[in-house]
């Protein structure tokens, strides 16, 4: 908790950054990327999550990372700032919040949405249409496939559940049925 | 010196005399009247210390009646209470094993019920299921807490009339004579006159106080007759009271006996009515028991069959559904998350 307040601040702080740019998707995708580089190599965590270390061989090591992935300047600097206060373990998170943050100053959101069966595209995109109508920003489609549905489809945006699954409606029901008969 | 000469046997004979007038004209009465008056107030005290004892007695035997009699009848009110508790825990009991009984029927009687509508119920659920399965579906597959003055007066009395006539025997009677001289019998007759006039004398001075303080003396006795007389009745008063109410002892046993009787039928009816209303206390918990268990039972299996009927719609649906039924099951829903927003 108090991480993702912290890890919040520092997303916010990079955000203000970059609104003087505007390239919120390329900043994004280089912390996503450096995150996913760091979480998916063990040797990288052990020596760049470890508070013991020297944290010269830290800055070093971090160094090479950089050249080798060759982010933006400000990717750079950012990643270098999280090491010198020792908040690169945050990294993840915030490369989160920094994408929520850049699709709501992008006027965008996220829509997950789960079907039994792979959407076709006209499905897709006419959801699509539909969510933007509904909610007044540039909607990104995250569409996966869940069997357990068994029909129907199944759409979150932040907090908003749209829930037309034959699962979702076998629950409901459920829960007035026997909630009825408990009460 | 002295001697013994006539004037002895005149002085015997005036002493005799004024023995004689002294008693019959005042002994006699004064101790007729003492007489009286012991008769009066000591009788009365003794009669009253008696009756005062027989009062004592009877109270004694009265108190031993009432008591012995209030003894048996809380003995015998607390065995009836006793009697009666038992039978009021054996009613109590026989309440609570009905009602036990009851319950443990109504229980059998909801499992054969609860397990005929299961049967029914299994049978309804393909029903349900197959009406939930068209709703989602939108087409048809299956079917769910006084003292001593008579000495005091008789002693000085008696000195005032013989001590005179000794002291003359004594100095100057027979011891200056051989015989007896005129000028003595005139000295005998001055005597008798000094006599008589200090008879009369005394008479005179004392008549007035003795008649006063026999007056008052009378009044004395009188009162204190009166109040021994009192004290006797009174002592009557209360023995009678007593005898009557020895003599009433077997109706006041008998009273008691009826109180107590309607006592513990007072009680025994409270009991009566206590057991009843708790034994329909008993038994209406047993139907409100019997109701609860009943309405959990409905309550359960109508959450059975739902669960039955739902799990059945699932296995159905997931057997049944085709890639059409979910192309428009998308299709219908995105057409309506404008409308639900």
């Amino acid at each position: 908790m108090i991480g993702d307040t912290v890890s919040r601040r520092y997303a916010k702080a990079l955000i203000a950054l970059v609104k003087k740019t505007g390239n919120y998707e390329e900043i994004g995708k280089e912390l996503k990327d450096f995150a996913d580089l760091i979480e998916g190599d063990s040797n990288l965590k052990d020596i760049l999550y470890n508070p013991t270390i020297n944290l010269n061989l830290k800055k070093d090591l971090l160094t090479l990372l950089i050249q080798e992935t060759n982010p933006s300047f400000l990717t750079a600097n950012f990643l270098r700032l999280l090491l010198d206060k020792g908040r690169l373990r945050n990294l993840p998170v915030i490369a989160e919040i920094f994408e929520e943050l850049a699709f709501e100053a992008l006027n965008k959101a996220r829509a997950l949405v789960k079907t039994p069966l792979p959407l076709k595209v006209h499905e897709a995109e006419f959801l699509r249409l539909k969510l933007e109508e509904l909610t007044n920003k540039e909607i990104v489609l995250e569409a996966n496939a869940d069997p357990s549905l068994i029909g129907g489809i199944f759409v979150q945006i932040g907090s908003t559940i749209y829930d037309g699954t034959i699962k979702g409606q076998m629950e409901g029901l459920k829960e007035r049925l026997i909630g009825r008969g408990g009460a | 010196m002295l001697e013994v000469n006539f004037t002895l046997v005149v002085q015997m004979a005036l002493f005799l005399v004024t023995m004689f007038l002294l008693t019959k004209l005042l002994f006699k009465p004064i101790m007729q009247t003492l007489e009286k008056r012991d008769a009066a107030i000591y009788g009365s005290r003794q009669e009253v210390e008696v009756k005062e004892k027989q009062f004592k007695e009877q109270l004694e035997n009265y108190h031993t009646t009432i008591d012995a009699a209030r003894r048996r009848l809380a003995e015998e009110l607390a065995q009836k209470r006793k009697e009666a508790e038992a039978e009021q825990a054996a009613l109590l009991n026989k309440a609570r094993e009905e009602s036990s009984n009851l319950l443990d029927e109504a229980r059998i009687k909801i499992k054969e019920e609860e397990e005929k509508a299961r049967i029914a119920l299994r049978a309804q659920g393909q029903l349900f299921a197959s009406f939930i399965v068209r709703k989602l579906l939108g087409r048809d597959l299956l079917q769910k807490t006084l003292g001593l003055l008579p000495l005091f007066l008789l002693v000085p009395s008696v000195a005032i009339f013989i001590f005179p006539a000794l002291l003359w025997a004594v100095t100057e009677g027979p011891a200056h004579n051989g015989g007896v001289p005129a000028e003595q019998y005139i000295k005998l007759a001055w005597q008798i006159i000094n006599f008589i006039v200090l008879v009369v004398v005394l008479y005179l001075l004392m008549r007035k106080n003795l008649a006063d303080y026999f007056v008052q003396r009378s009044n004395t006795i009188g009162t204190e007759i009166d109040a021994a007389q009192k004290a006797r009745i009174e002592m009557e008063r209360k023995i009678k009271e007593y005898e009557a109410r020895l003599t009433g002892v077997d109706q006041e046993v008998a009273r008691m006996q009826k109180e107590a009787q309607k006592e513990m039928e007072a009680l025994r009816q409270k009991m009566r009515e206590d057991t009843k209303r708790v034994s329909g206390l008993i038994l209406q918990q047993s139907q409100k028991s019997i109701q609860l268990e009943t309405k959990r039972a409905q309550q359960a299996l109508q959450a059975e069959a739902s669960l039955l009927a739902i799990n059945l719609a699932k296995d159905i649906l997931k057997r049944e559904i085709t890639p059409e039924d979910q192309t428009r099951l998308v299709q219908n829903y995105i057409g309506k998350i404008g409308e639900s927003a």
